[in-house]
């Protein structure tokens, strides 16, 4: 039994229970739960009793990791981001997944997880504002559970090494969303999403390129793939936390000084050119080379 | 200071940590001004929720599990009389149905009306 | 002369009147109207006083029925504050939205005739109003009156059996009409008004109930409770300030040493301010780790002669406090005022 299977049971039996029988019948129930559970569940009859409710204020701000990481960042966001008032940061996690992982179809496991995880946070605070922030792997296990989970939505949302496609339909799952809730951070010089795209299917270069689409404010930094979680750059303070907290977007000066992206590079974020390309030399190699071994 | 007790909590819920550090700080606070008055601190729910903002009622249950298994607290059931004091058990279990306002001396009704949960410092002195 | 119907209605509001309100208050809207209000009991103010003047268009059934509302939708009621942001209170109190969604609920009928139900087997929505004064400009405010019947017990025998050593205790039980109201107002304040309860101190089942019972009206997404903690305080901290405007009857207040403390004058009528002891200890109980859990005091509502107190409670959950004796809609809005002015 998970903790949100304990909070579901508690609740079901409040609000069901005549007031004079609600506490026996209570610590009946909390005679079938594992001794795990107790702790908790006394935690939730305190709060009960005291008339604590939900504020609609409360933010759980959710955090999904990328590849070959267990988001070790996760806790330099956890902090600036948890200082807020009322605000709850859960990071989420998943089997580690290898490049080779990436490159094959085979994603859906951590979809699942993630989606069943979210559903979870969502279920032990339905009152609260959810937000995200999705870093590379995790902007694309986002892209995938918006369009199959219409019950998960965010109020806001933030992207970083995104490699999701830049001609993702934001505007069909995210219409619930107020105008300049959804900030996609760039890198400049972040070649993952770029390797991602003519590499593999069902990937994008957004985290390099921006989308470039009305629904989504891109903001570009002087940054590699991770460069965010630097705590020297202090981005999550200075850019994602005003976000979170009031919704203000901070506006970067590399978006001025940025130069201009090449036209290499533009081929290989083009889906089909660059993938051509790839595929196309690494045919000619293996070719090559087994003419040179024969 | 009592409140390092909860740097361990801290390293150990990552999740939870600026919550926890929200309480260490109020308890170093305290202590600072009021010296050994801290192990006198009781503190209800309603309080909890205050100094750790902890936002939801889950959110709450979840932080007073960890502060209690951490033995950081330790929870109180309270009959609470109409003259403020009250009589205190160890669990929700304990409670009895009827008990003696010691103020009024006549017997009361426990309800959920008059019980409340209530959170000390768990410290090594013998009570 | 009024028609069947209309008879059958003002005798409706007139039952009603007479459960909620004093003779008083029904004579004085007589003397308003002009018309002679001397009776020697209920039935007679009815009969020799109301029926007539109103067959005699001295005053029309709307505007008895308007006094009913003001009786029964303001005082004895316990009150919980929301705040929105005032752009979505504006989009929901929308005239075109609100008649869409009555019209869907089978409720547009309400929109111009409130239903007249005594005693309600479920709580039922009676009456949707929209305040536009200026169809040029965004609406006032929506109002939801929704009335439910309630059982109050009372005790009636108990009967002793020696022999078994058993007591059997025998309750009577009546059904009693409350009115609950919410109230959305453009500025975002969401106000619900629950009638309050006979023997039960806590409302947060009520407060649910009326949330579920409006919410395709009010969707309760983006409410946050006001929290009154700060008026709670600024209460007894300004009280030399506000002597002129409130009469202090008690307070509650508890630390962060689980010590409560509660001081109150030594009756409902006396001014606790003035007993200076009184106000250093709670005073000096604040000062270290305390907090106001709970205030009892007496709005002095200007100019009225004799002086007229409306006495306000604010204690409960952190957004509710009640004015738990009847008053008319000024003296709700004066002391709803205070509060909301004390609150900043």
């Amino acid at each position: 039994m998970k903790s949100v299977d304990v909070f579901r049971i508690f609740n079901s039996t409040w609000d069901n229970s005549y007031p004079d029988k609600r506490l026996s019948q209570l610590q009946s129930l909390r005679q079938t739960l594992d001794s795990e559970h107790h702790e908790f569940f006394d935690g939730m009859l305190d709060a009960k009793l005291a008339g604590i409710q939900d504020l609609a204020t409360a933010t759980v701000v959710i955090l999904i990791h990328g590849i070959q990481t267990d988001g070790a960042w996760q806790k330099i966001v956890e902090k600036e981001i948890g200082s807020l008032p009322h605000t709850n940061v859960i990071g989420l996690g998943y089997e580690c997944v290898s490049p080779l992982q990436l490159a094959s179809p085979i994603r859906r496991a951590p979809i699942e997880k993630i989606k069943q995880d979210i559903r979870d946070a969502r279920a032990r605070e339905p009152a609260a504002r959810f937000m995200v922030i999705a870093h590379s792997f995790g902007s694309y296990i986002l892209s995938r559970i918006l369009p199959s989970a219409t019950d998960i939505s965010f109020e806001r949302i933030i992207l970083c090494g995104c490699i999701i496609p830049t001609n993702y339909p934001w505007g069909h799952y995210t219409r619930q969303m107020a105008p300049k809730s959804i900030l996609n951070d760039v890198g400049t010089r972040d070649f993952y999403p770029v390797m991602a795209t003519f590499t593999s299917f069902g990937y994008g270069s957004s985290g390099r390129k921006g989308f470039q689409n009305p629904h989504i404010k891109d903001r570009y930094f002087d940054y590699g793939h991770s460069d965010f979680f630097v705590p020297e750059k202090k981005h999550v303070e200075t850019y994602w936390k005003p976000f979170i907290k009031q919704g203000e977007i901070i506006e970067s000066k590399w978006d001025q000084e940025k130069p201009k992206t090449g036209i290499t590079l533009l081929m290989l974020c083009h889906p089909y050119i660059g993938r051509t390309l790839f595929y196309a030399i690494i045919i000619s190699l293996a070719i090559v080379l087994t003419l040179y071994f024969l | 200071m009592f409140a390092e007790k909860l740097l361990p909590l801290i390293s150990s819920f990552p999740q939870d940590a600026e919550a926890l550090r929200r309480m260490a700080e109020y308890l170093g606070d305290f202590e600072s001004r009021r010296g050994p008055a801290v192990f006198k601190i009781r503190l209800n729910p309603n309080r909890l929720f205050d100094i750790m903002q902890a936002g939801s009622t889950s959110r709450l249950a979840r932080l007073v599990s960890i502060l209690v298994e951490g033995e950081i607290i330790r929870r109180e059931v309270v009959v609470r009389f109409p003259s403020g004091s009250g009589i205190t058990f160890e669990s929700y279990s304990d409670l009895p149905f009827l008990i003696r306002d010691p103020d009024r001396d006549i017997d009361v009704r426990v309800t959920e009306e008059n019980i409340e949960a209530s959170y000390i410092l768990v410290t090594n002195e013998v009570s | 002369m009024l028609s069947k119907e209309e008879k059958k209605l003002s005798l409706v509001i007139f039952k009603l009147l007479k459960e909620t309100a004093s003779q008083l208050v029904v004579k004085n809207f007589l003397e308003s109207k002009r018309v002679p209000k001397s009776a020697a009991n209920w039935d007679e103010l009815y009969e020799k006083r109301i029926l007539p003047a109103l067959n005699q268009k001295k005053f029309t059934v709307n505007e008895f029925r308007q006094l009913l509302q003001q009786v029964e939708e303001f005082g004895r009621q316990h009150t919980f504050l929301f705040q929105c942001d005032p752009a979505r209170a504006i989009a929901i109190i929308s005239p075109t939205r609100i008649k869409k969604i009555a019209q869907q609920e089978g409720l547009d009928s309400l929109l111009t005739t409130p239903l007249d139900l005594e005693l309600p087997e479920a709580a039922t929505i009676v009456d949707i109003r929209i305040l536009h004064p200026d169809h040029n400009k965004t609406p006032v405010s929506l109002t939801i009156k929704i009335v439910e019947t309630r059982i109050t017990k009372t005790f009636d025998s108990e009967l002793i059996d020696h022999a078994k050593g058993v007591i059997t205790k025998k309750w009577k039980f009546a059904k009693k009409r409350a009115v609950n109201i919410a109230t959305l107002d453009h500025t975002g304040l969401l106000e619900l008004r629950i009638a309050s309860q006979d023997n039960q101190t806590k409302y947060t089942n009520l407060v649910k109930e009326l949330l579920i019972k409006i919410r395709k009206f009010i969707p309760h997404d983006g409410f946050n409770m006001i929290s009154l903690n700060y008026a709670k305080s600024r209460i007894l901290t300004d009280r030399i300030l506000l002597a002129d405007e409130i009469r202090y009857s008690n307070s509650t207040a508890r630390n962060d040493l689980g010590a409560v403390m509660q001081i109150s004058s030594s009756s409902q009528e006396d001014n606790l301010s003035s007993d200076d002891g009184s106000m250093a200890a709670l005073d000096s109980f604040l000062a270290s780790d305390g907090h106001v859990t709970g205030t009892n005091v007496y709005v002095k509502i200007p100019d009225t002669k004799p002086q007229r107190e409306l006495h306000l409670l604010i204690s409960g959950e952190v957004n509710e406090f009640a004015v738990p004796v009847a008053c008319s809609a000024g003296e709700y809005s004066y002391v709803r005022g205070k509060v909301i002015a004390l609150n900043k």
